[in-house]
Parts: C-alpha cells; structure tokens; sequence
C-alpha cells in the first residue's frame, strides 16, 4: 500500500519537475530573443523564471528524500559496522522531520497574508499560490522524512 | 531548552542528518535564543524566488547532464589528443586539459572521474606511464576546473558573495576573468611537472587528418565552448542567457543531431539533474535564512574583531585562510562549504583588505585540492570505487599532483594581480 502510493508520488514529483524545468528553459530563451532581436524583455517572464526555480528548488529537494539525495556528512556512518545504519538512519530522518514541521509550520502565515492583502501574482495567478509552494513542500518533506526513517536507505 | 536542541542538532548530525536540516535547525535555536518571530524563515527562503542569477544554476547543470549522458567526453578527448598529443609527455597534458573542460561543464560531482577516467586511465597505462603517475591524474584531474567558465560552485560563490555585500562591487563575469590565469597555471604547472617526469616517453607525430577527423566527429558540439566563453567574457551574454542557451543547444544536439540521448530518457536526466539543483539550492535557502541571523547577531563583526586581535597581519591571515580551507574542502562537500563559510568569511577578509573576487579564486582553488586531500577527500572515494584500488594507493598517488597544486595555490594567494588582471582593462 504504502508502496503504491510512494510509487504514485514518484511520478507526481517528476511530472511537476519536467513542467517546472521545461518552464524555465522556454521562457528564459524567448527572453534571449526578445532581448537581443527585438530589443525588449518581458517583466512577468522574469518573475515567472524566478519563481519556477523555487518551485523546482522544493519539488526536487522533496523528491531528493525519497532516493537519499541530500548533502550529508556521513562520516559516523562509514565508520560504524552495518548493522548501525538503520539507527542512524531513524534518528536523522526524524529529526529532519521535526525541522521541516516547524519550518511548515511558521512559514502558514505567508500564504495567510499574501491572501489577505490580495497581493498579485504572475498574470492570473494571484502571490499566495505562489508562495504556498514553501509551507506545503515543507510539510511534505517533514512526512517524507518520517517515512523515511523506517525504510532502508536507497544505494 | 536551547541546550538541549543544541544538543539533539549535535547528535542528528552524527547521524548523518542532511545539511540544509542542520542549518536550519542552528538558524532555528539562534532565532528562538534572541526572541525572533521563526516566520522569518519562510521570509528568507523565499528570497530563492528574488534572485535572478539562480536561473543559471539548473540550466548549466541540465546541460552538464545531458552532455556526460552522451559520448561528449569521448569527443573531447580525441580532439584534444590529434591536437596537443604531440607535445613531451602529450598525453598527460590532453588528460589535464580535458578533464578541467569537462569538469567546468559538469561540475566537479565526480561525472569527470567516471566518465573521463575511464577513457584516460588506460590510454595513459598503455602509453607507458606508471600506474601510479595515472592514477594520480585522473583523481587530481576531476576537479581542476573549478576556476573555468561555466562552473557551478563559482556561479553560486558569486551569488552568495552579492548577497553579503562588503562594498566592493563586481560581476559573475568578473569572477570569471579572474579565474583564467589561475586556471591555466594549474594546468601548466601540472604539465611542465609531467613532461619532466617523463621525458622518456617517446612523442608521437602531428597528424593533419587526425584533428581533422576528430573536429569533424565533434562538429556539434564544438561550438559550444565557444558560444558560452565568447558570449559570456566579451559581455555579450548575460549569465542567465548563456545559460539557457547552452541547455537547449546541448539538448538539440545530443537528443536531435547525435541521437545518443534518447526522448524517453529525458525525464529522467531532468529528474536527476533537478533533484540535484533543488538539493543545492534549498542548502543555498538555508544559508540565507543562517546568514540573516548571523547579521543580527553581528557575528561577522565579531569574529573579525576575534580574529583581529590575534593577527594583524594580512599575510598570517591568508595562510590561516588557506589551511582552514583546506580542512574544510577535505570534510565538506563544496555548495555546503561555499554557502556556509561565504558569509562569514568575506566580511572577515575584507577586513584584511582582500578583495571578494580575490577571495573567491582562493576559496575554489583551497576547495579544488580540498577534494581530494586524504583521508576523506570525496574524489577519492569516486576514484577507488571506479578503479577499483585500495584508497591508500590514491593517498599515495595523488600527492606529487597535491605539491605542484600547492606551489601554485600559494602563487595565487599571494599574488592577487593574478586574480585581479581584468581590473586594468
């Protein structure tokens, strides 16, 4: 079951990250022509390049969970005997848990007054679903984490 | 109660907890020691989506993928050999210059070590040079690039170096133009060290048809190199714009033109390279959030003051810098390293009157040797698990190349003119 969905889940981070990159590559080469042919930029380009960077920023730092994918000094772990590394591996993986619940945590009230204030967005998409990207990638990453810490490590 | 998450930080990273949790969690104990709304958080990542240069990072770095997914090492390396193979000790001088190309195209992740060292070692063994001297190449040679355009690590030293802002203005470009000269006497050094080494080995003769053979099997991607330095050294190009020029060139290319990239096998080089920027950038977020509290609590100005006292002397302090470096390019991965010690070290520095482009050519050069400095050097570890040798044999290996690396980092610390050149035109 659990599998299954982190299976589901697997194709969803990837599906959103080939969008999101395939975003920032078109729009940053009309950019390069606009800019160089025609002369002119477009403004709601460049914030849409930005953002799509910090939305790949938290998707690909979600799914580098899933396959161990994060910088980590793992110098312990070398020099433990195997039978150590589930240990390790739990008490990291929780740890990390509780930090990205807290960061999800008091990063809500972004998302709170972006809404509020009706702060405007890219062309239709209004500031909040913009920013709505860090509480809820956060708490993703903080469950990711804590599945994580009873499963194997991949590699 | 800030002890004991001091504490509980301290044991998750022996653990092995990934860094961008553990500089959170230091940023999260400071904010809640000096009473500060923990909202600041979400604040600062957000400052991700703020910074326009950032776009350049999972370009570039789609592009290294793509091009060490296909033959393009291969390519590289025949053109280089009909080229300059017939130099004294030719091989060994194409295996410098190509793995520091390759190395500024990829990153300095390994992918020059796997890729390239495969091809190398052999070729080099064959040749005649001694196990021990290829070795020692190919493993020295996976980070020599560092210093080259279009090169990860000095895009985001730059990032992060315009973010603390010590007063001294100055461009990606410039970073850049700086790290030519340095670069290339790398790569001299290195070379006039093996062609005195191995003089004996006989030369082989200039061969017009076989440039021309290997520059026609290249032709696609030759004029790569030439488009991003070109563009982005005569100011032509933007970084940014170099950058996604550079993805989608290497994209047609390799999937169009070569076909050695299959459309089905997009996806997944997309994922992995973008598992690997979103890993680097959410550290680079991290940082930030670090960083603003490290300015609250004046700590720059602090440890300056610290380190002021002790030594006064800009020299004394540069040799400190270095070895501290060393140190840390040795035990940390290089963003890591660059997105934690940047902010506290080019105030510091700059006290000393160096400047931050300086300071970022000595960071990347400490940062290149660093990789491979025994005993846990990352480079090494690739090496013995590729060639399948005994780590310490690498210890051993790599160390004449760790000397004349050395000379030369020294050279470039204390000569900031090097560094600095561009400055006068």
């Amino acid at each position: 079951m659990l599998t299954r969905i982190l299976k589901y889940l697997r194709w969803f981070e990837s599906g959103l990250l080939v969008s999101l990159f395939l975003v920032m590559l078109l729009v940053a080469c009309a950019q390069v022509i606009a800019r160089n042919f025609f002369g002119t930029g477009f403004l709601w380009g460049d914030e849409l390049v930005r953002t799509a960077v910090l939305w790949t920023t938290m998707v690909g730092a979600l799914a580098a969970i899933g396959q161990s994918g994060h910088i980590r000094i793992d110098v312990i772990e070398r020099l433990l005997p195997d039978r150590w590394t589930p240990i390790l591996n739990a008490v990291a993986n929780l740890f990390a848990s509780l930090i990205c619940i807290v960061v999800a945590y008091f990063s809500w009230d972004l998302i709170v007054w972006e809404f509020g204030e009706r702060g405007s967005g890219i062309g239709f998409i209004p500031s909040w679903i913009l920013v709505s990207v860090i509480p809820c990638a956060a708490f993703a990453m903080g469950v990711r984490h804590a599945i994580q810490a009873f499963r194997p490590r991949e590699k | 109660m800030i002890f004991l998450g001091f504490v509980a930080l301290v044991i998750a990273v022996l653990c092995g907890a990934p860094l961008y949790v553990v500089i959170l969690g230091v940023a999260i104990l400071g904010f809640l020691a000096s009473g500060i709304d923990l909202v600041v958080i979400g604040i600062e990542l957000y400052r991700i989506a703020d910074t326009p240069l950032l776009v350049a990072l999972p370009l570039f770095t789609f592009a290294g993928y793509i091009l060490a997914e296909a033959n393009t090492s291969k390519r590289l390396m025949d053109v280089m050999r009909a080229l300059f193979g017939w130099m004294p000790a030719g091989l060994a001088i194409v295996g410098f210059a190509t793995c520091a190309i390759f190395t500024a195209l990829t990153g300095a992740s390994g992918v020059t070590i796997v890729a390239l060292g495969a091809l190398l070692l052999p070729m080099l063994v064959q040749s005649g040079y001694s196990e021990r001297f290829s070795l020692g190449l190919v493993t020295s040679s996976g980070s020599l690039g560092l210093l080259i355009l279009p090169s990860v690590p000095l895009i985001l030293y730059g990032i992060v170096a315009q973010q603390v802002n010590v007063g001294e203005s100055f461009t990606i470009r410039d970073l850049f133009l700086a790290g030519l000269v340095p670069a290339l006497l790398m790569i001299v050094a290195l070379s006039i060290w093996a062609s005195v080494k191995h003089r004996s080995i006989p030369v082989t003769k200039f061969n017009a048809r076989q440039v021309w053979k290997a520059v026609v099997a290249a032709r696609w991607e030759l004029p790569l190199p030439i488009v991003i330095l070109g563009g982005i050294y005569s100011g032509f190009f933007a970084i940014s714009e170099a950058a996604a020029i550079t993805a989608v060139y290497a994209l047609i290319v390799e999937v169009l033109l070569y076909r050695e990239v299959s459309i089905k096998r997009l996806p997944a080089v997309i994922r992995e390279s973008m598992i690997m920027v979103g890993s680097i950038i959410l550290i680079l977020g991290a940082a930030l959030v670090l960083t603003n509290y490290f300015v609250d609590a004046q700590i720059p100005q602090k440890l300056f003051e610290f380190i002021n006292v002790q030594i006064s002397n800009p020299i004394v302090f540069l040799i400190l810098l270095n070895l501290v470096l060393l140190a840390l390019g040795a035990v940390l991965d290089i963003f890591s390293a660059i997105v934690i010690m940047v902010p506290l070290l080019l105030p510091v520095a700059a006290g000393y009157g160096i400047h931050p482009v300086h300071l970022g050519i000595i960071f990347m050069a400490n940062m290149q040797i660093g990789y491979f400095t025994p005993p846990i050097g990352m480079n090494l570890f690739i090496a013995s698990y590729r060639f399948d040798k005994p780590i310490v044999d690498l210890y051993r290996a790599t160390l004449p190349f760790m000397g004349v690396l050395l000379i030369v980092l020294v050279l470039i610390t204390y000569i900031p003119q090097l560094s600095l050149w561009y400055q006068h035109f």
